[in-house]
């Protein structure tokens, strides 16, 4: 009575159409503007979506002069050879998008959930359950992304806010790098991701309002612009995580970015696997919009009637498409090409086609039936042959009792042989039966390999359970191995394509990693909790500016990062922090002492505390940094840091008596001189910027940025002048006394 | 068809041929009349009329002014009812007459008069008014339906006093010959509805309609479907509710359990005492059984996901906790939960089938001694056993438990599915049982409302689902009734 009459409402195609973009475009687009504009590519979006929009004014002029749906419409006023050249280019269209989406669907499932299932079943599934989703018409697939709209955009919208304080300014600079050509490429890379909103004109007839054809484009446009703000933000965030080097070099880089973020308050680890459901339903949400239109673009072309063996055709389609791109590994660039050459054109020119063609009687042919029809016996033959090939394949879960879960990891160089070696230490589990657990001991260094994967790989072959390094606390690196960079870069290139070690996993260093993993047992609970206990209750440097193994992954990329890595010793059968490990620009440069290496944090906001020591055995205890840069000059990086200083020894009469003697400026001044000789030193000795200002020069003087860019492209001898060896650091500490 | 005959003995001889070998039929034959010179012939059922003698029925009354009546005028007055007795019926035919006596009620043959007359007694034996076994409230009437249809829709015009309740009578059932009444508010249901209720009812012939089960499953539309389509209640204040929102209430002869269509997600969430108690308990109460309808189904397929595929989810010390927890467990966790699901199915069904005192003890002796028993053996972890014991809590929190099944089935479909494919499969079950709700209608209402197509109602409907606005915003009626009748509240001023 009131349903199954093929109407939806304006809300309900706002909903379907913000489906239909935003899935695609936020997992692909990230990625490959990256590559071609980097940070420019935040206009590319702007510049796209406003293109987009003007597409949709352009639809929305053919919706009008439409008074019936589309394909009637078409049936109606255009040649026999035009009508059927269309539907073909419109079902091809479909068939391809649909083919493209459903690998990339089965791809990312396959690839973040279920790694060890085959991608054919997970195509498969998608496919049928694809076919059944547009069994119910077009009312059932707008009541479903109607229904499910908030759930999804809420822990999306939680998930950006929550990854907001995690940014980091500098990799938004500099901007207008890239030529406007280039920038107007992207653009239309962007535009073709919109694509899909030619489908709006087959709601015409789906929708029964008064002036529909004004509020379907209103709608569209809406969702367009919805996805457009969203993507652009998105888009933003990943590249103030990452930087743009590392996010053209990621596959999915929003759910890399999901592995990151963590909602304050919140209950789980990891959110990635359950947040993978926001691009599972807006993947699936496209790949039904391209069957179901598909299979109608196709039906009219064929011209019989009868609905479901169409819509098997297309899901065949899409399945054969995908399997092709599965198979071709420049498939992505296929798909891009042919949308770049010949889908978006189609869908440009094919409704000023139908305008010009226009006007021509004919016969018209009568209405498109509804697509419906439920042949449950099909449908159980297709459930059949799932259930099937479940026994096939078998089941591929590991129970949790034959998984182990390292806390911490151990890699380190021989000295003599350079072979590597790779170990692990477990947490004991409390004995729930008599039975003993094999692994409640420290993990011995494996035998001797050429390089981390072997030695990894022959580290698991000893164990009788599946290693899960899913709660991996730390990765501990000898300085021997780090110091090795293409062994070290050939382990950071591997983990980040296996993504076995989670992103968030610490880094630190230490000289023999054979003896730190030694006092394991001399620890109230296991090294790698310890470690990560010690790192998170450290008072001076706050352990969200600690460099993770996605520090490493981003800095490995982008070349911009100088990374301290905590330095480990071991003292009275504990390990403490000595000192850190400094990593310039993804090369080693040595060990620097606890007060460079914290020095090091106040470019990132995370020295928490800093002891200065101010001359004549008197320290101070400096907190509430607030750090400023002027690059203004070039060749001199001038540092002003506010901060509270607060004096640590002496009773309390020696301290009025400080206080009152020295003047606050002059306290200010020993501060200011203190820091200022230590990064000298480390600037002179080791080519340590222990200010990191190498990230900060594109964003602070454009200027001096394209000079130093354009002397290392030109291949002369001033390019191989280290940039440390350019500069010079002037810094200047405010220093407020404060009486605790 | 054989008409009734002035002449008694054909009368008395064709009913009884009709009524041969039934012990429990009584037949009496009577002299009427001062000078008793009037033959009458009264059949009846046993229990169903009572003494005939007694002065306080309508059939002895009768008798009785006809025992004194001049004979002559004996004809007369039964044909005008002189006697104004209601619910006395003339029937022209043998077969009515004897059909008319099934509803527990007596016939009268009078010698010279061409029709048999039905007169209403007691009717049949049935339990009266008890307190309804399912849907307990805190706040509201205890009443429930009775097995009697006549004092059923009684309990229901008790609470809607209105001249617009109508009540239309079916008879289902070719052997049975069910009395089946449709209730509703004239001015506020579509009669589109109405016609479609009637239109299912007589798709089928069947011998027998036992209760409203029966109905239920011969009229809905996707037979296949593990939702269901109607409505059940046992509860008269919440069928008189439904009928004010301009739904359509079926009651059945010999069932307590009354059907309410349309119907939709949210009113199988909704509870009679949502609109006694304030609107915060209300919302509070409302979002909690949400919340439980969706565990109830899900839960412990997440946690075969999550524990065999996605272990990065949870937090270290809970993982190590469940993993220690399994230490020595022989079986695999898919099958331990669904031993633990089995076991508590079985539990369920004992208790209801276990009369009275014992059935409550089956809840202790389950729980507290086999669940307890199957730990320290090792046969299932602990943590397995809250995640079954939470799940069932879950389900026990959905107020209708026709709805309430559909999730207790589709929770094992998402065992299987997740223990196979992890959270993959997850995301799959749930995207199918949405596809599935979201082709699902209930008379031509969509089953999502007003997830769905809340701009019909100019979204006044979202004014009661997820929350409860407080009822002095809830002015409109549901999507049910008719457009120009939503208005259900206005304040005066």
């Amino acid at each position: 009575m009131f349903s199954n009459n093929h109407q939806i409402s304006i809300r309900q195609v706002f909903r379907l159409f913000t489906y239909d973009l935003i899935g695609m475009s936020t997992l692909l687009l990230p990625g490959l503007l990256a590559g071609e504009v980097g940070v420019d590519g935040v206009f590319a979006i702007l510049a796209g979506t406003a293109a987009a929009l003007c597409y949709v004014r352009y639809l929305g002029g053919l919706g009008r002069t439409m008074k019936s749906g589309f394909l009637v419409y078409c049936g109606e006023n255009l040649p026999v050879f035009w009508e059927k050249l269309i539907l073909l280019g419109l079902f091809v269209q479909a068939a391809v998008v649909s083919g493209y989406t459903a690998f990339v669907f089965a791809h990312l499932i396959q690839k973040n959930l279920l790694r060890d299932e085959s991608y054919w079943l997970i195509l498969l599934v998608l496919a049928c359950i694809a076919g059944y989703g547009i069994m119910g018409g077009i009312e059932g697939r707008a009541r479903i992304y109607e229904v499910l709209f908030w759930f999804i955009m809420i822990p999306l919208f939680a998930m950006l806010l929550g990854a907001v304080k995690e940014v980091d300014t500098d990799y938004w600079t500099p901007v207008f790098m890239h030529s406007a050509g280039n920038v107007a490429k992207a653009s239309y890379l962007v535009f073709i991701f919109w694509g899909t909103t030619f489908w709006m004109l087959f709601l015409m007839e789906h929708v029964k309002e008064a002036d529909r054809e004004k509020k379907i484009q209103r709608s569209v446009a809406k969702a367009l612009l919805f996805a457009g703000i969203l993507l652009a933000a998105m888009y933003m965030l990943l590249l103030g995580n990452f930087g743009s080097a590392a996010l053209a070099g990621m596959e999915y880089p929003a759910v890399t970015f999901m592995s990151t973020v963590q909602i304050t308050g919140g209950f789980l680890k990891r959110a990635d696997a359950l947040m993978l459901g926001i691009w599972f339903f807006t993947l699936f949400a496209l790949l039904n919009t391209n069957l179901y239109y598909g299979a109608r673009a196709l039906r009219k072309f064929v011209g019989h009637k009868g609905n479901k063996r169409y819509v098997t055709v297309l899901v065949f389609m899409a399945i054969m498409c995908a399997a092709f791109f599965y198979q071709n590994p420049n498939g992505g660039r296929l798909f891009l090409g042919y949308l770049w050459y010949i889908g978006t054109p189609l869908m440009i020119v094919v409704p000023g086609l139908i305008v010009w063609c226009t006007g021509r009687k004919r016969g018209g042919n009568p209405p498109g039936e509804k697509l419906k029809g439920r042949k449950r016996g099909r449908l159980m033959i297709v459930l059949g042959c799932i259930l099937s090939s479940m026994f096939l394949n078998g089941c591929r879960s590991v129970e949790l009792e034959d998984r182990c879960f390292p806390m911490l990891a151990a890699v380190e160089e021989d000295s003599l042989d350079k072979s590597i070696a790779f170990s692990c230490i477990y947490q004991p589990l409390e004995k729930v039966s008599d039975e003993m657990t094999d692994l409640d001991h420290v993990g011995s260094f494996a035998t001797s390999a050429e390089d981390f994967y072997q030695a990894q790989h022959n580290y698991e072959k000893q164990l009788n359970k599946v290693v899960d390094y899913n709660h991996m606390k730390v990765l501990v690196l000898g300085e021997r191995f780090l110091a090795d960079s293409n062994q070290f870069n050939r382990m950071v290139e591997l983990l980040e394509q296996e993504s076995d070690f989670p992103r968030n996993t610490y880094v630190c260093v230490t000289d023999q990693a054979g003896t730190l993993l030694g006092v394991n047992e001399s620890l109230s609970e296991n090294l790698g909790t310890y470690l990560e206990q010690l790192f998170e209750n450290d008072v001076s440097v706050d352990a969200d500016g600690l460099p993770t193994l996605g520090s490493l992954f981003d800095a490995s990329k982008n070349r911009l990062e100088t990374l301290f890595l905590p330095y480990l010793t071991v003292q009275e059968d504990k390990p403490v922090i000595t000192g850190y490990y400094c990593m310039q620009r993804g090369v080693p440069k040595g060990v620097v002492s606890m007060e460079c290496g914290q020095l090091g944090f106040l470019e990132n906001g995370a020295l928490k505390q800093y002891i200065a020591e101010t001359g004549n055995g008197d320290y101070l205890r400096l907190t509430a940094f607030y750090t400023e840069y002027d690059l203004s000059a070039q060749g001199r990086v001038k540092i002003s840091v506010s901060c509270e200083g607060e004096l640590l020894q002496g009773e309390e009469v020696k301290q009025q008596a400080f206080q009152q003697k020295v003047f606050p400026e002059a306290i200010s001044h020993a501060v200011t001189s203190y820091v200022q000789n230590l990064a000298e030193d480390s600037l002179k000795n080791q080519k340590i910027d222990l200010s990191n200002s190498y990230k900060k020069l594109g964003g602070y003087n454009r200027a001096w940025y394209q000079a130093w860019k354009k002397q290392q492209e030109s291949g002369t001898a001033n390019a191989e002048i280290p940039y440390e060896d350019t500069i010079q650091l002037q810094y200047d500490v405010r220093v407020t006394m404060v009486d605790h | 068809m054989t008409s009734v005959s002035e002449n008694i003995k054909e009368n008395i001889k064709a009913y009884q041929q009709i009524y041969k070998d039934c012990s429990d039929i009584k037949m009496r034959e009577m002299m009427l009349g001062k000078k008793k010179n009037v033959r009458c012939f009264l059949a009846y059922i046993e229990v169903a009329v009572s003494n005939i003698l007694m002065e306080t029925t309508a059939l002895g009354r009768l008798l009785s002014y006809l025992e004194q009546a001049p004979g002559e005028e004996i004809i007369e007055i039964l044909d005008k009812n002189a006697l104004g007795i209601a619910d006395v019926t003339p029937f022209e035919t043998m077969e009515e007459a004897a059909q008319g006596m099934l509803t527990g009620d007596a016939i009268l043959f009078v010698d010279g008069y061409p029709k048999a007359l039905k007169i209403s007694d007691k009717g049949y034996p049935n339990m009266g008014v008890t307190e309804a076994d399912s849907e307990k409230v805190i706040r509201g009437s205890n009443e429930g339906f009775a097995d009697s249809i006549k004092v059923n829709t009684a309990l229901i015009r008790k609470r809607v006093r209105s001249t617009k309740v109508k009540v239309k009578e079916m008879r289902p059932g070719v052997r049975s010959h069910t009395n089946v009444n449709l209730v509703y508010m004239e001015d506020l249901a579509y009669p589109e509805i109405i016609a479609e209720v009637e239109k299912r009812l007589n798709r089928y012939e069947i011998d027998g309609v036992l209760d409203s089960g029966v109905i239920e499953q011969l009229a809905e539309e996707k037979w296949y479907s593990p939702f269901p389509q109607f409505q059940t209640t046992q509860r008269p204040d919440r069928a008189a509710m439904a009928i004010l929102e301009g739904r359509v209430v079926v009651l059945s002869d010999n069932s307590p359990v009354a059907l309410i269509l349309p119907t939709d997600y949210n009113s199988f969430i909704k509870t009679s005492d949502d609109y006694y108690n304030r609107w915060e308990v209300a919302t509070f109460g409302r979002i909690l059984r949400y919340i439980a309808s969706f565990f109830a189904m899900t839960f412990p397929g997440l946690y075969l996901a999550v524990t065999n595929f996605h272990t990065q989810v949870l937090p270290t010390t809970l993982l190590l906790s469940f993993q220690a927890a399994r230490q020595g467990v022989p079986f695999p966790a898919v099958f331990e939960v669904l031993l633990m699901e089995i076991s508590f199915e079985l539990l369920r069904e004992a208790g209801v089938r276990l009369p009275g005192a014992m059935g409550n003890t089956i809840g202790i002796v389950g729980g507290l001694i086999i669940g307890q028993a199957a730990v320290e053996a090792n046969l299932v972890s602990p943590i397995v056993v809250i995640i079954v014991a939470f799940t069932a809590l879950c389900s026990f929190a959905i107020p209708n438990e026709e709805f309430a099944f559909s999730f207790r089935i589709l929770k094992f479909a998402f065992i299987a599915v997740c223990a196979w494919l992890g959270y993959f499969g997850f995301l799959i079950s749930l995207l199918m049982v949405l596809i599935h709700l979201s082709h699902l209608t209930s008379f031509g209402i969509p089953y999502l409302m007003p997830f769905v197509g809340p701009e019909l109602t100019g979204y006044e409907d979202q004014r009661d689902f997820l929350w409860r606005f407080p009822l002095r915003k809830i002015t409109k009626r549901p999507i049910y009734a008719k457009r120009d009748k939503r208005t259900k509240l206005t304040r005066k001023e």
